[in-house]
């Protein structure tokens, strides 16, 4: 593994920027978060949404993702064929691609308060999250 | 072993241009046919070609798993493979509203690629955005200026609709 400061909990899906994994750093020093293209040399790159949903379960890792349709879809597919996911976050379409910080403040502050006590098998947030 | 392939809406006309290929050669003689037979009005086109017996087994029983005829998933693999070769780097897969392109390799679709290029404004700044090379990030926008239509369904697919959960 190239990068692992801390024990990893969250794993930024390739649609997210490393520039966001900076940000949660600059925000929080000791934030768990880790870049797919950086996880395990990168070889997690070239797996489908399901193998990912998977291995993440596997390696107890939440995915952080923006929003598409299929993702949520193929964790259904997993929990339906009898397999468990490793948990979802998903920014919804009103967050910008390139809003990096704005990004990093609602996972960080998400994360603290509430995240990083839950047990995320098999469970989907959508960050900003519902009023 | 003759395989054809078309479109299934196709079919009539396909079978028309069978015959024409007949009075002309039998297609048990050739080793290979390729036969385009233009119509207008439904803008598809008639491609054969001989395969070995074993990959015919093997389409036949691909197709029985994907729930869909042999010629229609053919149709696929032919569009597929000559729009990869096409456009290096760009690779298809199933996704909500059908099949999606996609950058070879990487988890990243076409659209997703277009729709970070529209915030940034500059194929550099998008190549930072992924921590990719410029080549990749251009790729992905000449497979889309050649296929805006495709792209813009796919991109509505997958963010027009309802969050599964909130």
């Amino acid at each position: 593994m190239k990068e692992r400061p801390t024990q990893s909990r969250l794993l930024a899906d390739e649609n997210t920027s490393h520039r966001l994994v900076s940000a949660c750093r600059r925000l929080l020093k000791v934030f768990p978060i880790v870049h797919i293209a950086s996880w395990q040399d990168g070889s997690w790159l070239g797996l489908d949404d399901a193998a990912l949903l998977i291995s993440c379960a596997q390696a107890g890792l939440v995915l952080v993702a923006f929003d598409r349709a299929t993702l949520p879809w193929h964790a259904g597919q997993v929990l339906r064929a009898g397999e468990n996911h490793g948990g979802l976050v998903l920014f919804r379409r009103t967050v910008r691609s390139t809003a990096y910080g704005d990004q990093a403040r609602l996972l960080t502050d998400f994360w603290v308060h509430e995240g990083h006590a839950w047990d995320w098998v098999n469970r989907i947030v959508y960050l900003p999250k519902s009023p | 072993m003759f395989a054809s392939f078309s479109n299934h809406e196709t079919q009539q006309t396909c079978r028309s241009a069978g015959k024409r290929i007949g009075r002309h050669r039998s297609p048990q003689n050739l080793d290979f046919v390729h036969s385009v037979h233009k119509n207008v009005s439904m803008s598809t086109a008639y491609v054969s070609g001989r395969v070995p017996a074993r990959y015919e087994r093997l389409i036949a029983r691909q197709a029985r798993a994907a729930r869909t005829s042999k010629s229609d998933l053919v149709a696929r693999y032919v569009i597929e493979k000559s729009l990869e070769t096409e456009f290096p780097g760009i690779s298809f897969r199933d996704s909500l509203s059908g099949r999606e392109a996609y950058l070879t390799g990487h988890r990243v679709a076409v659209w997703e690629v277009l729709a970070v290029n529209e915030e940034t404004k500059s194929v550099e700044k998008t190549a930072t955005h992924f921590h990719w090379s410029r080549v990749l990030v251009t790729r992905a926008l000449a497979y889309a200026k050649a296929f805006p239509e495709e792209i813009r369904k796919s991109r509505e697919g997958e963010t027009d609709t309802v969050p599964v959960a909130g």
